[in-house]
């Protein structure tokens, strides 16, 4: 299930809410664990069973290790083989495709191999369960001896299939203990709707817009469309995921948990490094904590440091899907990141800052095109009509289409990428008399204008059924 | 925000997703969409099997959706919104500042398809040839393929004019299989403005003028190369326009992709009717039943609909219409015209010229091959009356039957 659906809007949510609301305090784990296992059901009834076995095993080896916390080896060991065991439920029902094609075209073989469907949020929950089980030998958070609460931890169904990936050692508390209260709830409420339009009223336009572009031959495009293309494409990115871990946050919320943010307005970044430091940021979190740091960090010389980060950013890129264009997208931000550290970063702080924003958003656009795009041919082909190398024609019909069509989204986008919402936020509370005569007046309309937000998207998501999560494909 | 503010946006928040499920379990279900003019979704069946392969989700989902409380009122506030905004397409349809609605163009060019299909119709041409019977194809004009001149320049109109020629061009013509092309004609011989006045602003067909000038051109080829016709001038005053009452809607096949929003009130809702000829005096049989002419020919605007489309004012899409017009008896000649929703208009005018009339559908004689259905017969004539995209697939199979390669696999 998405949480824009119909079904998760007008049936789940509510039922659920209302469940959680009445029942005693000792229940509510419980009413949100059985509602983790339906919504994961609703989408995917058969791999409940394997999220089940993945929360079974990771729960045993969290024990184990925590019952042989001082006979080093045997702790070592458990880790491993719990490490191990969630890395090949990955390698299974994500990557054996991937290997299988890979070495067939290696060593001229021919093993064949049924298409395995890839269980939705898998990425995303294998991650969490190793947070825990790496939490737990380091001893940043207890053992957890409720089989349900670790259950919940790894099924809750606010993050479960996108995010953001909820660190044991940040929840651990909030299973036991939580508390919401009328504006937690209400805080809750406004960041769903703020996500909810991210998706609906963005994220979903842009990507007719996209989907129609990149599914056009690159030499039949004009430079306009294919940038134009490649900006949608952005935006709904972001837009898509930033919006659905808002509506993760504000769910959370509603049931008393205070989950980190995931985004920082990423496209205002001047370099890649900060970007990384924006985008995704319970992902490069868990990959600095628990695999660049492990394996030395910069701790241990230039040239370590520099194969670390290329290690590190593969490794990132190819967590986001089993093909050599995420892994190649993966190692080009490494690249970056590596240039930015040696030299490229001083240089670029010693430049305009207009120009170091627009270096960071073509460095990224372009690494989209990887990212969006089927094969390297078809990357390369796209590059080269961007930068007009392809020869086609300056600005076409279907180019000028898609600027009468989306200008207004453009705009809007391009706005609410930038922090305005914050930095009018503390405009207004300078005013002398915010408090007596802005907030009264404020108390009235924001609702108001938030419950005209949430009907427009209704407007739209009745209508659509062009619906996708970009992310549920990691 | 403060507290007051903190209660109201969540009182609000939680009353809005509770009062549409609320609503939509409460209510009775509904079973098509006037509208859409479709069957909804109902509520699935709940089996573990469903369960299991997750189909009863999808169902719910379906259902969910086509049950909504106000679903065509969110849609309509949708199609508003498109058009408040100016988005060039629509569901794929755009909508001109006077209230055209044209399809997305298509720009393909069926060369393979449209090969398999005059293949088909030259081999039938000669199957007509050696039974002595004249073969004419009548590509009268779509409304997409000649009116492409009211989209904006940025809107490249879509590839027909090519698909009508290669299709042409594939034909084996002689003195036995006349074919004429009205889309070129059309384009030719009519102004812009002329061409406004000969189709339906919100349907994808022609209206009775438009229809006119085809029958009128049918009747001129006729003339020129038929044996078995008499010589006729189509004369406009010859004819009497019926016309539905200025307040009933037409209710055009465009209009209702995008939910009616377009309006029509512009639209003309009349037939021709002759002045000289008595269609009364017809003797009507549909799929072997005799029918009163009148509940044939412009019916919806007889029964004084509140809402007409382009079927109730000429004819519906019959398998099989037969027509006799005892004022032509001695002339003994017989004309089968294969045809689709375009000779619609048609139908009443061309028997004025044949004893007898078949109005044959293929689309809707899936049963039926057309080769044998001749041989039964006993025509002096046979006409085809296809629209300009009307250009390949499965009504162009004449020794079997006219049914889909995949349908034809099933049925082996």
């Amino acid at each position: 299930m998405v949480f824009s659906n119909l079904v998760f809007l007008f049936a789940f949510l509510p039922i659920v809410l209302v469940l959680y609301i009445v029942v005693r305090n000792e229940l509510k784990n419980y009413i949100l664990l059985l509602a983790s296992l339906v919504f994961y059901a609703w989408g995917e009834p058969r791999f409940v069973l394997l999220m089940l076995f993945s929360i079974l095993i990771n729960y045993i080896f969290g024990l184990l290790i925590d019952k042989y916390r001082h006979i080093l080896t045997l702790k070592k060991m458990f880790l491993w083989i719990a490490i191990f065991g969630n890395v090949l439920i990955l390698a299974i029902f994500k990557y054996a495709q991937f290997f299988v094609e890979n070495i067939n075209s290696l060593l001229d073989l021919s093993i064949h191999m049924e298409p395995i469907p890839l269980p939705i949020g898998i990425s995303f929950f294998t991650f969490q369960a190793m947070s825990y089980i790496i939490d737990v030998y380091r001893k940043d958070a207890g053992v957890q001896k409720n089989l349900s609460s670790l259950a919940l931890y790894i099924s809750l169904f606010p993050q479960l299939v996108a995010g953001p990936i909820v660190r044991y050692n940040t929840v651990a508390e909030q299973i036991k203990k939580r508390f919401v209260n009328l504006d937690k709830f209400s805080d809750g409420v406004k960041r769903f709707i703020i996500g909810l339009a991210k998706k609906v009223i963005i994220a979903n336009s842009f990507g007719e817009v996209a989907d129609t572009i990149f599914s056009t031959t690159p030499d039949s495009l004009s430079v306009t469309t294919a940038w134009v293309g490649i900006a949608a494409y952005s935006l709904q990115i972001y837009f898509d995921f930033s919006g659905y871990s808002d509506m993760a946050i504000g769910l959370g919320k509603m049931f008393g948990f205070d989950f980190l943010e995931n985004f920082n307005y990423p496209y205002i970044s001047k370099s890649v490094s900060e970007f990384w430091r924006r985008w995704h940021i319970s992902l490069s979190s868990w990959f600095k904590d628990y695999i660049y740091i492990p394996l030395g960090g910069s701790r241990k010389g230039l040239p370590r440091t520099v194969i670390n980060l290329l290690i590190v950013w593969t490794i990132t890129g190819f967590w986001h899907g089993a093909s050599w264009t995420f892994m190649a997208w993966g190692f080009y931000f490494g690249v970056l990141i590596v240039l930015e550290r040696l030299w490229l970063g001083k240089l670029l702080s010693k430049l305009y800052s207009p120009i170091q924003h627009l270096y960071l958003i073509v460095i990224v656009m372009i690494g989209w095109v990887f990212f969006r795009a089927d094969n390297f041919s078809y990357s390369f082909e796209y590059i080269q009509t961007m930068f007009g190398i392809n020869q086609t024609k300056l600005i076409d019909g279907q180019a000028i289409i898609f600027l009468n069509d989306y200008w207004i989204t453009f705009i809007i986008a391009i706005v609410f990428s930038m922090p305005i919402i914050p930095w009018l936020k503390t405009k207004v509370k300078t005013i002398s008399f915010y408090e007596k005569q802005i907030v009264p007046v404020q108390s009235v309309i924001m609702p108001i204008i938030y419950m005209l937000i949430m009907g427009f998207c209704m407007i739209l998501l009745v209508n659509s059924t062009y619906n996708p999560f970009i992310y549920f494909r990691f | 925000m403060n507290r007051f503010g903190n209660i109201l946006l969540s009182s609000l928040f939680v009353m809005f997703i509770m009062i549409f499920g609320v609503y939509m379990f409460s209510t009775n279900d509904h079973d098509i969409s006037k509208t859409e003019n479709r069957k909804l979704a109902q509520k699935p069946e709940l089996t573990i099997e469903k369960l299991k392969d997750g189909s009863y989700m999808e169902e719910f989902e379906g259902y969910f959706t086509d049950q909504f409380p106000g679903r065509d009122r969110w849609l309509k506030s949708y199609i508003d919104y498109q058009r408040l905004t100016n988005k060039t397409y629509i569901f794929d349809y755009f909508i001109t500042k006077e209230n055209w609605i044209y399809p997305k163009p298509d720009y393909d060019i069926y060369s393979a398809e449209i090969e398999e299909s005059t293949d088909r119709l030259n081999l039938f041409a000669d199957f007509l040839k050696d039974k002595d019977i004249e073969l004419y194809y009548f590509s009268v004009p779509h409304r997409t393929t000649v009116m492409s001149f009211l989209l904006p320049d940025y809107i490249k109109p879509g590839n027909y004019l090519q698909n009508i020629n290669v299709f042409m061009s594939n034909l084996y013509t002689d003195e036995n299989f006349v074919t004429v092309d009205l889309t070129n004609e059309f384009t030719k011989t009519f102004s812009e403005e002329e061409l406004s006045e000969m189709y339906f602003r919100t349907d994808h067909h022609w209206n009775l003028n438009g229809a006119f000038q085809g029958y009128k051109r049918i009747v001129d080829t006729l003339n020129v190369h038929s044996d078995h016709f008499i010589d006729t001038e189509v004369r406009i005053e010859d004819y009497q326009k019926i016309c539905s009452d200025s307040s009933v809607e037409f209710d055009g096949s465009y209009n209702k992709q995008v939910y009616r929003v377009v309006d029509e009130s512009e639209e003309l809702k009349c037939y021709y009717k002759s002045k000289e000829v008595d269609y009364d005096k017809y003797t009507i049989y549909l799929n072997g039943q005799e029918r009163e002419p009148s509940q044939v020919y412009g019916q919806g605007i007889r029964k004084e609909s509140s809402i007409v489309n382009y079927s109730d004012l000429f004819t519906y899409n019959y398998s099989e219409l037969k027509i006799i017009n005892e004022r032509n008896k001695k002339l003994d000649n017989k004309i089968l015209i294969i045809k689709d929703s375009y000779a619609n208009p048609l139908v009443y005018q061309l028997a004025e010229h044949f004893y007898e009339t078949t109005i044959y559908d293929p689309r809707y004689n899936e049963d039926q091959i057309i080769q044998e259905y001749i041989e039964e017969m006993d025509f002096d004539i046979v006409a085809f009356v296809y629209n300009s995209t009307h250009l390949y697939g499965k009504n162009y199979k004449f020794d079997t039957y006219p049914v889909s390669d995949a349908q034809e696999q099933e049925l082996k």
